[in-house]
C-alpha cells in the first residue's frame, strides 16, 4: 500500500461521495454525448404529411427524405407521384411490364433500408431478373399504416392493377391489431370511409418516473450498449422474453389478448383477401419472424413454454382460412450462421442484410405458385427446387 | 473459486467480517484456517484428489520440523532433494518417467507457489533465519493462504508471521486504500486483459496465407506485442486484487510489479516483473551460486564472468518453473540467455568505456529509450514459447514468412521505442502538478474520481460483453 495517508475529515465524508456522484454523472453525460455523435439518428420522415383525414398521415408526391436508425447507415426515401417509394411512375404500367402492389407499414415500406435493399425492391429485382419482363414496384406502405389502414391501402394498390399484392407482417405490426383507430370492418365502413382527427402532440403531463424512464427510452447511449448486449442470444432472449405480453406470441397457448390481436387479424385477412379475390388478384400474407424467434430457432437456448413456430403456424392457419398465400420468411433467415445479426439488435427492424434476403426469397415463391402470375419466370435457371409456399 | 471474480470477493467480504469480529489471536488464526481450506475445497469435492497435494504439505510440515539452525547438512541436503523431486513428479515434469505418475487426476492449484513457500521454510529454517518450528496452524494459514494460494505473491514466512502477531491497523482509509487496489486489479483483469485478449484473438485469426505484407506485419505485431501487455494487466491485476483482499485480513503481501516495462534492460526488467519470484531465486539459487563461484573462481578477469553465469542459471530456471514442455526450455534458455548476454554487454562496455564513461552513456535519455524498446520487443519475443507451442509457431511463421517476420519485429521495437519514451516524459509532468506538496493525481478526491470511473466502466465492459474475464495466466503454473 502506498505511504501513509492522512485521516479522513469531515469535509471528505460529505466531498467523496460528491465526487463520486459527479465522476458517475459526468461519464453518463459523456457516454451519451459520444453516442450521439458516433451513433446518429434521423427517424423523422420529412415527407410526411400529417394531414390525411382518413390515415393520419400521407408520404408527399415526389418527395426525397434522408433517415438513419442509430444501428444503421444513412438511407435515402424517394417517393414518386403517387406518394409510393417506388423508382417507377404509379401511372399505368408499361404493356408487357407486371405489377406488384406492396401494402403495410414498416416492414413494407422498407423501413430504415436504402431502397434497393428493401424487400420489395429485392422482389422486384429477382422477379425482373427471372421472368422474361420487367417486373415493376409500387410500394403504397409506410412506417404507420397498421390494421384496419390496410384495407383502404389494399383499395388503393387495386387500382394500380398489380399481378400481386404483398402485406408483410412482423409479431409487431399484430401486436398493434388492437390499438386500431378505426372502427369494425364492414360494407358501410368500406362504402362511406370515416375520418381520422389528425393527432395532434399533446403536451406531456408525465410523471418524474414516466420522464426517467422516457428519458432512458430515447438515451441513445442506452440504445449503443443494447446493441452490443443483445448480440449475445443468452442475453437478448431472457430479456425479450422478460417483456411480459410483449413476448406472448411466442407461448402458446396464446394469452387472451394475443387471441383477442389473432381474432382482429383475422378479420383484417379475411376483409383484404376478399378485396383482392373481387379484383382477381392473388394476396400474399409474408411473415417475418421477430429476432428473438430467429435467434432461438438457429438454437439460441429455448427455455421451457417457449415455441417460436407456433405464432407463424397460427397466421398461416388464418392466411389458408380467406385463400391468401402464405410466405413464412423464417426459413431463409435462420439458414444462415448468425440470423439475429441480419436484424438492427435494438430497433428490431430487419436490416439492409436481412431485407434482401426476404425478398429475394419471396420472388422465388410466388414464381413458384402454380397457377400464379409469374408461374413462367420459374425455369431451370432460377435455382431448381420449386420453393414451398402454402 | 475463479479469482478475481465477483463470487471470490463476496467470499472474501463475508470471510473478512467474520475474521474481524473479534482481535483475539486464535480467533482470527482459527478463522482464517477455515477461509483457506475452503477455499482450497473449493476446487475439488473429491479428498482422493486432494491427497498428493496435502501429502506434500504435510512433508513440508515434518521437513521444516526436523531441521532447524546447526541440524545435519546431509539431513538438509536430502530433505531438499527430497522436496524438489516430489514437486517434479507431481507437477509431471517431462524428464520423470512417466511409469512413476499418480494414475488418477489430483488437485495442484497454486502448487508451484506453494512450492516455494514450503522450500524457503525448510532453507530458512536450516540457515537459522527462521528460529523456531512453525506451528501446524501457521504454517498451514502460511502455506494456504487463500490469498496468495493461486499465484502469489510469494511472502516470506518471517513478514507473514510478524503480521500474525501484530496485527495492522484496519481504519477507513486503510479499507478505502484496500478497496481501490481491488479495484484497480479487478478493471485490469476483467476490461483490459479481456479487450487485449479479443485483440490478440483476433489477430491471430486474421492471420493466414495470401494476406498483403502490410496485413501480416500489422498482424504478426499484435500477436507478439499484445501478449506481454495482456499477461501484464492479468497477473498484475490479479495480484492488485489479492494485495488488496489480503489488506482485510491485515496482512500486508509483498508487490509483485513494478512498472515493469519501463525497465531499460533485462536484468533490471526481472527486478519488476514477478518480483518476489525473481527475489525468491535470487535469494535461494543465485546468491548460492555466486558465492560457490566467488569460492572456485580466483582469477580476477574471470570473477566479473561468474555472475554471467549466475543470471544464466537463475534465469533459465525462471522460464523452464513455468511449465514442463520443450517450449518452455526454450523460454527459459532465451531468459537466462537475455539475461546473461546483457550482462556480458554491461560487463565488455565497462571495460571499453571504463565503468563511468558507461554510466554516462546509459543515463541519456536517447539511450535509454531505445533500450526500453529493446527490452520489451525481446520479452516479446521469449514469451512467442511462453504462450503458443512448436505447431503454433510453425503456423504463424509459415504465414508470416521471413520478410514480415523480421518487419513486425522492427514495428515492435520502434512502436514500443516511441510509447513506453512517451510514457517516461508524460509521468513526471503528471507527477510535477501539486497541491500542497502532494501530487493532483495522487490526492484522493481524483483518486476517488478514478475510482468510480473504473467501476463504472468494468460494470458496463462486463455488461456489454457478458464475456467471462480471462483466466489468471498464472493459475496454470
Amino acid at each position: 500500500m502506498s505511504g501513509t495517508p492522512s485521516p479522513l475529515t469531515l469535509r471528505d465524508a460529505w466531498l467523496l461521495p460528491l465526487v463520486a456522484l459527479l465522476t458517475v454523472v459526468i461519464m453518463l453525460i459523456g457516454a451519451e454525448a459520444a453516442a450521439q455523435v458516433l451513433w446518429p439518428e434521423q427517424k423523422d420522415n420529412s415527407c410526411v404529411a400529417h394531414d390525411d383525414s382518413l390515415l393520419g398521415f400521407h408520404n408527399r408526391p415526389n418527395c426525397v427524405s434522408r433517415m438513419k436508425a442509430a444501428e444503421g447507415p444513412w438511407y435515402t426515401n424517394r417517393y414518386n407521384e403517387c406518394g409510393y417509394r417506388s423508382m417507377a411512375s404509379c401511372a399505368a404500367a408499361p404493356p408487357g411490364v407486371r405489377r406488384v402492389a406492396f401494402i403495410g407499414a414498416s416492414i413494407s415500406g422498407g423501413h430504415l433500408v436504402e431502397y434497393d435493399h428493401t424487400i420489395a425492391t429485392s422482389l422486384g429485382q429477382t422477379l425482373t431478373a427471372m421472368c422474361p419482363a420487367p417486373v415493376q414496384i409500387q410500394n403504397l406502405a409506410s412506417a404507420g399504416y397498421t390494421g384496419r389502414k390496410n384495407i383502404f391501402k389494399m383499395a388503393e394498390a387495386l387500382k394500380l392493377h398489380p399481378q400481386a399484392v404483398v402485406l408483410v407482417q412482423t409479431p409487431v405490426d399484430i401486436e398493434n391489431q388492437l390499438d386500431d383507430p378505426l372502427p369494425p370492418i364492414t360494407a358501410a365502413l368500406l362504402a362511406s370511409p370515416p375520418t381520422v382527427a389528425v393527432r395532434a402532440k399533446r403536451p406531456s403531463h408525465a410523471g418524474l418516473t414516466q420522464q426517467m424512464s422516457n428519458l432512458f427510452r430515447e438515451s441513445r447511449a442506452v440504445v449503443v450498449a443494447q446493441h452490443f448486449m443483445f448480440r449475445d442470444p443468452t442475453v437478448y432472449i431472457p430479456l425479450f422474453l422478460a417483456n411480459g405480453d410483449k413476448a406472448g406470441f411466442m407461448k402458446p397457448p396464446f394469452t387472451p389478448k394475443w387471441t383477442a390481436r389473432l381474432a382482429r387479424f383475422d378479420e383484417l385477412i379475411a376483409a383484404l383477401a376478399d378485396q383482392a379475390h373481387q379484383a382477381g388478384v392473388p394476396f400474399v400474407l409474408v411473415f417475418v419472424p421477430h429476432q428473438a424467434e430467429i435467434a432461438m430457432e438457429a438454437g439460441a437456448p429455448r427455455p421451457t413454454g417457449v415455441d417460436p413456430y407456433a405464432f407463424p403456424k397460427a397466421l398461416e392457419a388464418i392466411a389458408h382460412r380467406h385463400g391468401a398465400v402464405f410466405v413464412d420468411s423464417s426459413d431463409v433467415l435462420r439458414a444462415r450462421p448468425d440470423p439475429a445479426s441480419l436484424y438492427y439488435r435494438v430497433d428490431g427492424h430487419p436490416s439492409g442484410r436481412g431485407q434482401p434476403m426476404i425478398g429475394a426469397d419471396l420472388a422465388r415463391r410466388i414464381a413458384g405458385l402454380k397457377p400464379g402470375p409469374f408461374s413462367d419466370c420459374l425455369g431451370p435457371a432460377a435455382g431448381g427446387r420449386p420453393p414451398k409456399t402454402s | 473459486m475463479i479469482v478475481p471474480s465477483v463470487p471470490f470477493l463476496l467470499f472474501a467480504l463475508g470471510a473478512a467480517v467474520v475474521f474481524n469480529l473479534s482481535a483475539a489471536r486464535g480467533w482470527r488464526a482459527a478463522v482464517l484456517l477455515i477461509v483457506n481450506i475452503a477455499f482450497f475445497a473449493s476446487f475439488s469435492h473429491d479428498p482422493i484428489a486432494c491427497l498428493p497435494f496435502l501429502g506434500f504439505l504435510a512433508f513440508g510440515f515434518l521437513a521444516q520440523g526436523a531441521t532447524g539452525e546447526g541440524s545435519r547438512p546431509r539431513l538438509f541436503v536430502a530433505l531438499v532433494v527430497l522436496m524438489v523431486a516430489a514437486f517434479a513428479w507431481l507437477k509431471r515434469y517431462s524428464f520423470v518417467p512417466k511409469e512413476t505418475f499418480l494414475a488418477f487426476p489430483y488437485v495442484l492449484i497454486g502448487f508451484s507457489y506453494v512450492f516455494f513457500r514450503v522450500l524457503h521454510l525448510l532453507i530458512d529454517r536450516h540457515q537459522g533465519a527462521i528460529e523456531r518450528k512453525v506451528g501446524l496452524v501457521s504454517y498451514l494459514n502460511y502455506t494456504l493462504n487463500f490469498t496468495t494460494l493461486i499465484s502469489g505473491p510469494i511472502q516470506r514466512y518471517q513478514d507473514f508471521h510478524r503480521m500474525e502477531t501484530e496485527r495492522l491497523s484496519l481504519g477507513p482509509v486503510e479499507m478505502a486504500t484496500a478497496l481501490e487496489r481491488i479495484v484497480i486489479g479487478y478493471f485490469k483483469v476483467a476490461v483490459v486483459s479481456l479487450v487485449l485478449s479479443m485483440v490478440r484473438r483476433e489477430a491471430l485469426q486474421h492471420l493466414g496465407p495470401g494476406l498483403l505484407i502490410v496485413d501480416r506485419v500489422t498482424s504478426g505485431a499484435l500477436i507478439a506485442a499484445v501478449y506481454p501487455v495482456y499477461l501484464y494487466f492479468n497477473f498484475s491485476g490479479y495480484t492488485d486484487v489479492v494485495i488488496g483482499v489480503a489488506r482485510f485480513f491485515r496482512i500486508e503481501l509483498p508487490e509483485n510489479f513494478n512498472r515493469p516495462f519501463s525497465s531499460e534492460n533485462v536484468i533490471i526488467f526481472w527486478g519488476r516483473w514477478h518480483m518476489t519470484l525473481s527475489g525468491w531465486l535470487r535469494t535461494y539459487v543465485y546468491n548460492p551460486l555466486m558465492m560457490q563461484g566467488m569460492a572456485h573462481v580466483t582469477a580476477p578477469r574471470l570473477v566479473r564472468y561468474v555472475s554471467v553465469a549466475g543470471l544464466f542459471v537463475t534465469f533459465f530456471l525462471v522460464g523452464v518453473w513455468h511449465g514442463q514442455t520443450t517450449e518452455f526450455l526454450v523460454f527459459g534458455l532465451l531468459t537466462g540467455g537475455g539475461v546473461a548476454a546483457n550482462q556480458l554487454y554491461q560487463v565488455t562496455m565497462q571495460q571499453w568505456l571504463t565503468p563511468k564513461g558507461y554510466r554516462a552513456l546509459a543515463a541519456g535519455e536517447f539511450y535509454k529509450a531505445c533500450t526500453r524498446g529493446l527490452n520489451f520487443t525481446w520479452f516479446a519475443f521469449t514469451q512467442l514459447w511462453f504462450w503458443s507451442t512448436w505447431t503454433q509457431i510453425a503456423v504463424i511463421a509459415r504465414a508470416m514468412g521471413p520478410l514480415a517476420l523480421g518487419l513486425s519485429a522492427l514495428v515492435i521495437y520502434a512502436i514500443a521505442t516511441i510509447a513506453l519514451a512517451a510514457r517516461e516524459m508524460s509521468r513526471p509532468a503528471i507527477l510535477a502538478v501539486t497541491r500542497g506538496g502532494n501530487p493532483v493525481v495522487r490526492s484522493r478526491y481524483v483518486r476517488t474520481a478514478q475510482l468510480t470511473a473504473l467501476v463504472v466502466l468494468t460494470t458496463v465492459v462486463t455488461l456489454l460483453l457478458n464475456a467471462p474475464a480471462p483466466d489468471i495466466v498464472y493459475k496454470a503454473f
